[in-house]
């Protein structure tokens, strides 16, 4: 592994200096670790707390969550917008929470842009730079160089008003790298954007954490956005964080009933494990490969791994099957989704190939079935 | 001039650096003034014309004699003497201002007079305090604009009452000691020598018959105003603001029926430590020769009874509204005692029935 | 297409993005603390003092208070007062809300002008002005002969509250002028695009989306112009009837004809209570829309800039005619300087420049121009320092503390100039600060200050507060993120708060009355003494020279930033 080579410490004393380091961005981000994190607004509840997270330098984190589980809490806390009630933030395994956020020396963007109206977008890309005193030679060479990177070639002078959603949010990416940060903290950047720009955003910024290898730690309340850009995802649920992995891993094995139902598609079957397997009303089911410890938790089939079959059909072998009625079908070009209600009348999905057979209709009375090995069990 | 605008300079740099602290700008104030040598006397007055006629025929005269100089402001506010002397820095030596107040906080806010040449006997009757004497004599002139009655013309004061054969506004200065209510008792049957103790409630019902024709004046220029662009038809105002108003143009002529005469008074805030020189100065100030020069200047008349008022060389304008020349009808003066006792009381029965 | 974004922050969004709480109080406490401790010793002392005389003056007891409820007329002027305030802030609101709103459409020459037309009511002085209303609204004025020919009726105006209530309101106007440009020119007018395409009618899109935005601006003049009009002494005076009669009239008469200073100052405190309570229930009623707690905006892009937009003939029409009347009593003003009689006249009969020989001529006038420059000159800009650091401190306060302390930084305006004049001269004679220039400008610092306070926080409350956080974010220090982005956006509030400030010391006559001295006086005392007894046309003289004096640079300063500002950004 390799040692950052902008430590925290070294760049805020001396900022002055920064002129030095070369041009090339750093091929490696910060590490950041919070340690027992928490934070009490006024004397309510604990907004955030027992947060403990390792972010690997250069890793791509995405803290997801739904509104008001303390994402946003945490990521402020990382920047030092807000000081924790509690634990520790550090980075490079130096302690940072007492830092003020201008001595942290991370990037960020944020979810309005927040660019100063009254600048250029060339003097908004400029002014960490400015803040941080290089001579004005390295500025422009520096300006020059994320214009580049972030396709904002002949806007320079224009100002933030006269720009697109799109552009300005590339002018906030811009502003938050150019200072070569060893952190990029993203606030929901993409949300005020509609559906086509945040994707083409998405693969933009995707690229720029593959060109300048920052550690990223960016918030969402979008799933698809977290798993499309994650190298990890944390999830966040009431203040706590429930799980954390990689987008596939969360995915294929979500751990908690919560993450399994926030992320992504659920089937879940609400019934108890015995000896003989795990019983959902008048069923038993093999437990298959989530046999140990399975006591009190939930059996919960993705959509994509469930067939659909009419009731009257044969079984595949092996399979387990769940009785329901078809509620709806709809085509997805290349696929389709049926969407079910069980015999306890929890809803579920399927997701099958546009043209899978056999068909299924509305109102029909079906069996969903799966392999056993697809399943996996949360906890509630 | 330049000096001043140097120390001005530094006031301000003072307080540019120094705002919010109470320590800047120490500088300034005449705080030490030599006991001997040339003292300076600091005079309020009116401001304006009338403070310059002082000036003329009342200061300068005196710095001839004495060396003593002359600090002027303007305006001479009682509120403001009070307030300096319960600080304990009476900034002012000497203020021309209502003698009510004299009165009425005598050898408290007022310095007592005893100087060897202000005897009270060469003065009218009922006219001096302990605390002031008349420096000048007045009148609150009943008047009217003569371009608007061309036909029959106001000859008594009943006619100020009289809206009907006379219409117009009707203009005072908003302070009720203006001769307003002696007049209207007087044309209400009340003869001049019985009017104090004043009936205000018999005044004020005799004012409501023209109350809506009634016009207050916040100040005398207001006054001047409205007579010189004929808003007003009729005016009771003092001697000085009358001539002033005709020399700017108002066709004005004193109705000689009833009118009521004052006196003004120079007075000495308590403390100041030039009060003696002070006394000095009004002694001074009514000595026949400058009483008789400011006479000619502002049209008022002199105080003491033994200046002959035929010698002053008034104008035609400052004849015609000096109410001390023969032939001037009825007079009665404002009863000093009366209205020191009860300004108060009649200020808020004035305000509460002007108001409603 | 664009997105405009108008984001209140989640739950969860809003909170932190103020700051780290820690740092925060101790800056709030801070930047407050300049302007609390002037506002103390200059006001809160002397309140003191005034409170300590009406229970103890003339005997000890709550009679002065109790003698409010019994006089008979103090309750009945009191709510006359209040009702012509608010008459008076709504109407002028009526005629200001499009003036400014022209003001954002204009062009850079065409705003240069509007500005400068606006701003022309203030260098007028109030004497002047309020003379030149006499002459106009008179019998046979010009108003008469006008609404005579249009069949508008021949009542004259004078001695009516319709009167007095329309020069009140053009007097006023400006200071609800400014707030409100200030605060639209932050709003992002694709909003109003974005409203339309969502099926709101150009009308309700105006209201339901610009018309709240423009808030914090409604607040704070509205507030600003109902205070001062409660304070309104002279012009009621000179212009209407004694039934019009408002309380500083009553207050005034209790000080200075009756020294009842017990009295005087139990009827100030009275007024004060009543009206920080009436602007309390009305935050209330505004469901916390007031000055004090309105919700940040944010509106990162600016309205569009020159030629977007465009305003309307009628719009147009309504602008000239607003501007008609901001600058009526000025165009009555000037006229009569050149008048040769003694009296004020208009139109003249004759011409002459006898008037202008005797300004140039008398030092009297001469000194009190340079004096009264000075002195506004060096309050507006202390004022403008601590009131501009103490608004940036309310705005890291909590809602509750803000407004006990927007009570407090507004009661210098409520309290008759009066009674803060009075205790105001018994320190300062004292303190040896009487008679000398630096008092002058001492007091009207702090009588400037609430104007300040209010413009700037005005604009703070409408700017975008991720702004400053993603400055600290970016690496900037809490004075680089002040100078660099916070004032740079502040500014149109800083500068408009300068301007009120330059003007309540330009105009100020009572506290300088006072604090005179031989040499030491200002324009507004010089001009006093020369109408109280006896007319000196040579006010207006003074007041023109001073509106040309301050407007022409004021106009050339707008025109050449106009010109620099497009070349710089086109």
């Amino acid at each position: 592994m390799r040692i950052p080579v902008l430590g925290t410490d070294r760049q805020t004393r001396r900022p002055a200096s920064e002129a030095a380091p070369p041009a090339a961005p750093p091929a490696a981000g910060g590490r950041i670790r919070l340690d027992g994190l928490g934070k009490r607004f006024g004397s309510g509840a604990m907004a955030v707390s027992g947060v403990d997270l390792d972010i690997a330098p250069g890793e791509f984190i995405t803290l997801l969550g739904p509104s008001g589980s303390g994402k946003t809490t945490t990521l402020n806390m990382i920047a030092g917008f807000t000081d924790p009630s509690e634990g520790r933030i550090l980075l490079n395994d130096q302690d940072i929470s007492p830092l003020p956020p201008h001595r942290r020396n991370f990037g960020m963007v944020f979810q309005s842009y927040a660019l100063f109206p009254h600048l250029t977008v060339a003097q908004n890309i400029a002014f960490p730079l400015r803040e941080r005193r290089l001579d004005r030679a390295e500025i422009t060479r520096r300006v020059g160089e994320v214009v580049e990177l972030t396709d904002l070639r002949g806007k320079e002078n224009r100002r933030p008003h006269e720009l697109s959603g799109g552009q300005q949010q590339r002018v906030a990416l811009a502003r938050a790298v150019v200072f070569s940060p060893s952190v990029l903290l993203l606030d929901e950047p993409l949300s005020a954007l509609d559906r086509k720009l945040r994707q083409s955003l998405q693969r933009e910024i995707k690229r720029l954490h593959d060109e300048l290898r920052l550690t990223f730690v960016f918030v969402t309340h979008d799933q698809d956005e977290a798993m499309t850009l994650s190298d990890r995802i944390a999830v966040f649920r009431e203040g706590r964080l429930d799980a954390v992995g990689t987008p596939d891993g969360l995915y294929h094995d979500p751990g908690t009933r919560f993450v399994a139902q926030f992320l992504g598609e659920s089937n879940l079957f609400e019934g108890t494990a015995g000896p003989d397997g795990y019983r959902w009303r008048d069923r038993v089911w093999p437990l298959g490969r989530g046999a140990a410890g399975t006591e009190g938790r939930h059996l919960v089939v993705r959509p994509e791994k469930l067939g659909v079959i009419p009731a009257a059909d044969p079984v595949p072998s092996g399979h387990s099957t769940a009785p329901a009625t078809v509620t709806d079908v709809s085509f997805y070009g290349t696929y389709q989704r049926v969407e079910l209600r069980y015999d306890d009348e929890s809803p579920g999905c399927v997701v099958r190939p546009a043209q899978a057979t056999p068909s299924v209709t509305a109102g029909e009375a079906v069996l969903a079935h799966w392999r056993p090995e697809d399943q996996v069990f949360v906890t509630p | 001039m330049r000096r001043r605008f140097t120390r001005a300079r530094g006031v301000q740099l003072a307080a540019l650096f120094a705002a919010g602290s109470l320590m800047l700008a120490g500088c300034g104030s005449d705080k030490g003034q030599n006991s001997s040598g040339p003292q300076t006397l600091t005079w309020a007055s009116t401001g304006g014309q009338f403070q310059d006629n002082e000036i003329e025929a009342l200061q300068k005269p005196f710095t001839e004699k004495t060396g003593t100089k002359f600090k002027n402001v303007s305006p001479a506010d009682p509120a403001q003497v009070r307030a300096m002397v319960e600080s304990g820095r009476p900034v002012w030596d000497l203020a021309n201002m209502s003698w009510i107040y004299a009165g009425a906080y005598c050898d408290k806010f007022y310095e007592k007079l005893d100087h060897r040449d202000l005897d009270r006997s060469l003065f009218p009757e009922g006219t001096t305090g302990d605390c002031f004497v008349p420096t000048y004599r007045f009148a609150n002139v009943f008047a009217y604009n003569a371009d608007l009655y061309k036909g029959e013309q106001p000859d008594n004061i009943k006619d100020f009452f009289d809206t009907k054969r006379f219409p117009g506004k009707r203009i005072v200065f908003d302070y009720p000691k203006n001769g307003l209510l002696e007049s209207a008792l007087v044309a209400d049957g009340v003869d001049p020598k019985d009017l104090y103790p004043l009936d205000v409630e018999r005044a004020l019902r005799k004012l409501d018959t023209i109350k809506d024709q009634l016009v207050f004046a916040p100040s005398y220029g207001a006054v001047q105003q409205m007579l010189v662009d004929k808003q007003a038809a009729m005016v009771i105002t003092v001697t000085a603001r009358a001539i002033a108003t005709a020399e700017s143009g108002a066709n004005l002529k004193a109705v000689w029926d009833f009118n009521t005469t004052d006196i003004g008074a120079l007075v000495i805030p308590k403390g100041t430590p030039r009060a003696d020189l002070a006394q000095d100065a009004i002694a001074f100030a009514i000595e026949p020769e400058q009483a008789k020069a400011y006479a000619a200047l502002t049209g008022t008349a002199p105080a003491r009874t033994d200046v002959d008022i035929e010698s002053i060389d008034y104008s035609d304008v400052q004849k015609s509204f000096n109410a001390f020349l023969p032939d001037r009808g009825r007079l009665a003066e404002q009863d000093k005692k009366w209205w020191i006792e009860n300004t108060d009381k009649v200020l808020e029965r004035w305000t509460e029935w002007k108001i409603g | 297409m664009t997105t405009a974004t108008v984001t209140r922050g989640s739950p969860d969004t809003a909170r932190p993005v103020r700051g780290a709480e820690g740092r925060n109080r101790t800056a709030a406490a801070l930047l407050l603390l300049p302007a609390l401790i002037a506002l103390l010793l200059l006001f809160v002392l002397p309140m003191i003092s005034v409170a300590v005389r009406s229970v103890t003056e003339p005997q000890a007891g709550l009679g002065n208070y109790i003698g409010l409820f019994t006089d008979g007329y103090t309750l009945r002027v009191l709510g006359r007062t209040l009702l012509v305030a608010l008459i008076v802030a709504v109407a002028g609101l009526l005629v200001a809300y499009p003036y400014a709103y022209a003001m954002t459409l204009a062009g850079p020459v065409g705003r240069a002008l509007l500005v400068t037309v606006v701003l022309v009511p203030f260098w007028t002085s109030m004497l002047a002005r309020n003379y030149a209303w006499l002459v106009l609204l008179q019998d046979g004025g010009l108003i008469q002969r006008f609404s005579r020919t249009v069949g508008l009726g021949d009542e004259p105006l004078f001695g009516t509250t319709a009167g007095v209530a329309l020069s009140m309101t053009q007097v006023l106007l400006p200071f609800l002028v400014l707030p409100l440009y200030s605060s639209m020119q932050q709003i992002d007018r694709r909003l109003l695009d974005a409203g339309q395409s969502l099926g709101a009618s150009r009308l309700r899109s105006f209201r339901k989306i610009y018309l709240p935005l423009s808030m914090p601006g409604v607040m704070a003049g509205t507030s600003l112009v109902f205070v001062l009009a409660l304070g309104f002494y002279v012009t009621p005076a000179l212009l209407g009837s004694p039934q019009n009669a408002m309380i500083a009239q009553i207050i005034n008469v209790r000080a200075r004809d009756r020294l009842d200073f017990g009295g005087a100052g139990a009827m100030g405190i009275f007024v004060l209570v009543v009206t920080l309570l009436v602007m309390g229930l009305a935050q209330r009623i505004a469901k916390g829309r007031t000055l004090s707690s309105v919700p940040g905006v944010a509106a990162p892009a600016r309205p569009a800039g020159p030629g977007g937009g465009g305003s309307g003939p009628w719009l147009r029409l309504y602008t000239v005619l607003v501007g008609f009347l901001l600058t009526a009593p000025t165009l009555v003003v000037i006229p009569m300087s050149l008048s040769a009689g003694t009296t004020f006249r208009f139109p003249p009969e004759e011409w002459s420049t006898r008037w202008y020989d005797n300004l140039a001529h008398s030092p009297a006038w001469t000194e009190s121009i340079g004096n009264s420059l000075q002195v506004a000159l060096v309050s507006a800009l202390a004022a403008t320092v601590l009131g501009t650091a103490a608004a940036m401190g309310l705005q890291r306060l909590g809602p509750r503390s803000r407004g006990v302390l927007f009570g407090l930084l507004l009661s210098p305006l409520i309290v008759p100039n009066i009674l803060v004049a009075l205790v105001i001269f018994a320190a300062f004679l004292r303190l040896g600060l009487n008679g000398t220039l630096g008092g002058i400008m001492l007091a009207h610092t702090a009588l400037a200050l609430p104007y300040v306070v209010i413009a700037v926080f005005a604009r703070l409350q409408g700017m975008d507060p991720r702004l400053a956080t993603a400055a600290s974010g970016l690496g900037a220090r809490p004075w680089s993120v002040f100078r660099r982005v916070t004032l740079p956006q502040a500014l149109p509030g800083v500068l408009s708060g300068a301007v009120l400030a330059f003007v309540t010391s330009l105009d100020e006559v009572v506290v300088a009355l006072f604090l005179q001295a031989p040499g030491v006086f200002t324009l507004p005392v010089q001009m006093f003494n020369s109408v109280t007894i006896q007319i000196d046309p040579t006010i207006s003289a003074a007041s023109s020279v001073m509106v040309i004096l301050v407007s022409v640079p004021i106009l050339l300063a707008q025109l050449v930033g106009a010109r620099r500002g497009k070349a710089g950004t086109r």
